[in-house]
This record gives structure tokens, sequence and C-alpha cells, in this order.
């Protein structure tokens, strides 16, 4: 598989893309998706947005993604997704150039403050039909002269796409993947899981995601059904469109698992197993679900067996921005609670700490197009990529994750959280002696909180429900503890908490907050 | 004290209450003022979820909701007003 049969297959793919624009839904083969990609990429080379570009893209999971990014494709452009509300200007102060923005039709109102950098704004309704006419632009021909654009000739070590996560100190970290660690990721995943023609895979987390997109590529090259939705559309889809692959992270399946359950009138605690419910099960899934994918954060093992149980095997990975996938269970090779076997054309090893260190044939890339100083060292000289992350692997080869090296909140719905940074915030507030967050692997934080002396609950209340109000989804606390206790041997010589003996000291309390 | 306005309104916050007792699983009086979150613990997801539920009891369609819309929520009685300001616009 390689990038360029992207475009060269388009036209006789037999895959099928389903989604929507606005809430209309689209479902047409990729064959026919063609003369709107070739329509669009025409657009772009009539702009002189070229491979030397680079195009800044904000926008929902949704047709307009993936007209945007299959032209883009086309002509070579490197898309940088972004997202509302984020800070552009930072990056605006690196070697990172936009030519413009593309932005879909729900953020049209963020173009005046996009333009306020400077930077040209380009609605993906121009580069689209009217919602009205896809399908007759569907049947285009395209002008006399036209027929001579030809798609973009990659090479293996050019960056084919840029992705974003944050970094360890908060501030964003950057890279440009390359061509070729995209190919060993995407032929390895059909190679490894064997999807066919009568599949289709669901597609919910955003495609700013690179490792979301691969499902609309490979369904271009395999020949199968992409279905790719907004998140808020996820359950709905589940039902309507009837997946046989779900890409997903924790929190979601841990909602479906407890909404079965109710949905059956019984308890986490009953047993499910021995009551023929692997039916009931796989029709609430919309009855033809063959696998699920499960990554981003750590999922409970009990998660994993409730799956498994009744009948719906579902495979645990990882991966990093930095190396894309590390490790992956799949058929015939799995072992619950493990995150799966190194993936092909991989090495891992383990340093002096039990971290995780990752070298691959076909790397990422060699270094950050940006980040802060403490992150450069994620690149090591010697070619390995440092994970953070601690494991070690079992007999079978099968790799385990033991905890970030850090103190990082990981939430299961794969958001990441510096808890320091909030904690330090809210201390700000003198009603508050100390704040510890809490929440790996639960979908939302809470605190404890250790309030000055005469400070009711209903003025913590005021304070968190105002730290709530500014902060992002992740970052807000849905529940909290008030102690008026002492915690003087949970803190260091340097008066820092010492948040291990916190947690462990209040482990039943905490998790109480999640009833 | 926040009070419903009309019978529509009176009628969508049972069909709330009704669905977020069936995501708490457990015996609260739900009004008007509780939060979703802080109140009643539900994370995006289980709101998402929540949020279906009930707009396919009214006919509605989720997507007909915009992801601003969404996080704008706050408290039932945000969550009424939307699905108020909807079934308007549907009928």
């Amino acid at each position: 598989m390689k990038i360029n049969d992207i475009i060269q297959k388009l036209g006789n793919s037999n895959g099928k893309l389903i989604t929507f624009k606005k809430s209309k839904r689209i479902e047409l083969h990729f064959k026919d998706l063609f003369p709107i990609i070739k329509r669009a990429s025409l657009w772009l080379n009539k702009n002189s947005l070229n491979s030397t570009t680079t195009l800044g893209i904000l926008a929902n999971n949704g047709f307009e993604w993936v007209v945007a990014d299959l032209a883009c494709i086309w002509g070579g452009v490197k898309i940088f997704p972004i997202q509302k509300g984020e800070d552009i200007n930072l990056y605006l102060s690196t070697s990172l150039k936009f030519s413009a923005v593309l932005i879909g039709s729900d953020y049209m109102d963020s173009q005046e403050e996009i333009e306020k950098f400077g930077i040209q704004c380009i609605l993906l309704n121009e580069l689209i039909p009217e919602e009205d006419n896809i399908f007759k632009h569907a049947g285009l021909n395209i002008m006399p002269g036209d027929e001579n654009l030809q798609p973009y000739n990659y090479n293996d070590k050019e960056i084919f796409s840029y992705k974003s996560t944050s970094g360890s100190t908060g501030f964003p970290k950057v890279i440009g993947q390359s061509v070729e660690s995209t190919e060993n990721s995407i032929r390895n995943g059909q190679d490894l899981f064997q999807h066919k023609d009568d599949d289709s895979i669901l597609v919910y987390l955003p495609l700013n995601l690179l490792h979301q997109r691969y499902w609309l590529y490979s369904a271009i090259i395999y020949q199968f059904t992409v279905i790719i939705v907004p998140s808020r559309y996820v359950f709905e889809a589940i039902k309507q469109e009837k997946p046989t692959v779900i890409m997903g992270v924790p929190h979601i399946y841990e909602v479906i698992r407890v909404e079965f359950i109710k949905s059956l009138g019984l308890n986490i605690g009953n047993d499910l197993y021995d009551n023929n419910y692997s039916e009931v099960f796989k029709g609430y899934l919309g009855g033809k679900i063959r696998c699920l994918w499960t990554g981003s954060a750590p999922i409970a093992v009990d998660v994993i067996e409730f799956y498994f149980k009744l009948g719906v095997p579902m495979y645990q990975g990882y991966g990093m921005t930095e190396t894309c996938i590390i490790a992956k269970n799949f058929p015939g090779n799995n072992k619950i609670g493990s995150v799966g076997k190194p993936w092909p054309n991989l090495e891992i090893i383990f340093d002096d700490e039990n971290q995780i260190l990752v070298k691959s044939k076909f790397p990422v890339s060699e270094n950050y197009a940006m980040c802060s100083e403490e992150d450069k060292q994620t690149f090591r000289d010697d070619g390995y990529v440092a994970t953070g992350d601690i494991g070690y692997m079992d007999k079978d080869g099968f790799l385990f994750i033991k905890g970030r090296k850090k103190e990082m909140i990981v939430l299961s719905n794969s958001k990441k959280i510096y808890p320091s940074e909030i904690e330090t915030k809210l201390r700000c507030n003198k009603e508050i002696i100390h704040c510890i967050l809490y929440g790996n692997e639960h979908p939302y934080l809470v605190a404890l909180i250790i309030p000055a002396t005469g400070i009711t609950e209903e003025t913590i209340k005021i304070i968190i429900n105002e730290h709530n109000n500014i902060s992002k989804q992740e970052n807000q606390i849905y529940r909290f503890l008030i102690k008026h206790a002492d915690l003087s041997d949970a803190i260091s010589n340097q008066n820092k908490i010492l948040r291990s003996k916190v947690y462990k000291k209040y482990a039943t309390e905490f998790e109480k907050l999640y009833d | 004290m926040i009070k419903i306005t009309n019978m529509n309104d009176d009628y969508l916050l049972k069909i709330v209450q009704l669905e977020v007792l069936n995501q708490q699983d457990k015996n609260v009086k739900i009004n008007l003022e509780h939060l979703l979150k802080e109140d009643l613990g539900l994370s995006s997801m289980n709101l998402v979820f929540l949020i279906t539920e009930i707009t396919n009891k009214l006919d509605l369609s989720i997507l007909d909701f915009s992801d601003d819309e969404l996080l704008n929520l706050k408290s039932v009685s945000d969550l009424v007003i939307l699905l108020s300001a909807k079934m308007k616009i549907k009928n």
C-alpha cells in the first residue's frame, strides 16, 4: 500500500463513504466521489495551493472534511488540523506557515477571528458543490484541459500531514508525520485485521486525528465502507448504520456497557454471561458488530472481559503521536490486560526505569516541528522515542503498561490533564488550602479539597463552578470531596503534595465520587 | 426558583427527568436547577447518550443540535429550554 494509491484507486474503488453534510446523510461509492475530489483539487491548484503549501483545517467530522482531505492529498498539500478556540498565534511564531485555513460550515463564525492574524480563510463551501447538487456533480464531466491535473507523487520521507497534541508543559507539540510511517500503519492494520468488502467501520473521533483518517484511506484502497460521523451522533450511528467495527476510546465502551445492563433492568454485578445475552448485546450494537478497537487511554480489564464474554471482541492497542501505533492486540493474538504485541517494523526496549523506548523502521519523524525545550528529549539521539510510559513485556511478547512516568492524568475519553496547573490556580483562592485532582482512567475529574477554617461547602462549590465556567471540558471538576484534614504526612519538605500518598489514603472516597 | 412557563415545557421536563433518572440509577428528585455535570455527574458522553434517548422520544435528531449548543448545556433547565426551541423549529 502506498499513499499514492489513495487517489489512484479512488476512481475505481467500490468502497463506500457514509457521512453527513450538516444533518443530511450522504452515502456514495468512492468512485462517485472521484469527480468531486477532482473538482476540489482543481480549485486548490488554480489558487496556487500545492505541495509547497500547508493548510490549516477547522471542520467537524463530515463530508466537508473528507473532500478537503482527499483534495489536499491529490495536490500534495499538507494539512494542519486546528481546533476551535486554539491560539493560532502560537503556531505563527514558528517556522510553520499556514497559507490559509479551510473552514467548515459549522465554524464560519471563526473566520473573523482567524483573519485577525492575517491568515486567509477558505470556506469549504467554495470547494464543494451545494448540498442538493452533490450527486449531480458526481456525474459531472471535467472541463477540457483539466484532465491534465495529475495527482501529486509523494516520496517516502516527506511530510504527509501535521498533527498536534498538548505537550508535557501544556505548550502544544506539532509533528509532521512521514509518508512511510502512514503507509506502515495502514498496511499493517489491514494485514492484521483483514477488513473485507462487507465491513463497515465507524469513525466518530475527530478526523483531526490522523489515525482516524487512516480508515478513510483504508476504505478506499481495500474497498470497504467507512462511516464518518460527528461524535454527538455516535450512539445513533451504531443503531442506524450497523457498523461491523467501531474505533473508540475506553469511555464510550464504559457508557455502552452500563447503559446496556440498565436496559436489561440489571446491575453491573449481575452475571450476564450464562443467560444468552450475547445476541441481545450484539443487537444493541446494531446487529452486525465484528470487533471493537480501543486505545488512547487505559481501559479497565473488567470492561474488556465484559465485551469478550458477550461475544464482541475488543482489541486494545497503544500508541502515541510521535510513534503511531506501538502495539496492538488482534484476532488470534490477544491477551486481555495487555496492549498487544509490537506493531510490525517496530522495536521496543526498556530503559533503566522500565520506560518504554520505541524505534521504527518507518519513523513518524525525527523531531518536532514545534515543541517546548522539555519535549525535545522525546526524540533521542540513538533513534529511539522515549514514550514516558512505564511497562514490561511478558514471555509471550505482549506489552503491558504500568503507568505514566509523570503524573499526568489520562481520562477515559483519552483527554490528558496536567493536575498541578489546575490545583495551583484553585489554591490561589484563599478559601482553599489544598486541592488534589483525581481521575485517571475515569470519565471526568474529581477533587479532594482541604478548605480554610470556617469555609462552607457552598463557598467551595461557587469556586469550583467559577473554575468550570472558564475551563475546557476536560479540565472541569465534576464532583469534589471536602476534608477538614491535616495532610502534613503527605507534604514533602519542599511543600509539595505527595500525590501517591493522598491517593492511597483517600482511594475509597475518591472512587465513591464516581458512583 | 426557575419555573416552567407552559405545558409543553412541563412535558419536556418530565421526559428529561425520566431519562436522567434512568441514567442516575438511583432515586433522586431531578429539578430544573440541577447542574448536569456537578450535581448529576454526567460526563460529555453520558450527556450525548441522554440527549440521543430524549431526541428519539421526541422525534428529533441529535444532528439538529450543534456541538456548541451541547457544550453550553449546564443545567436541566438549559436542556429543557434547548429541547423546547428545537421542538418549535420542528413544528
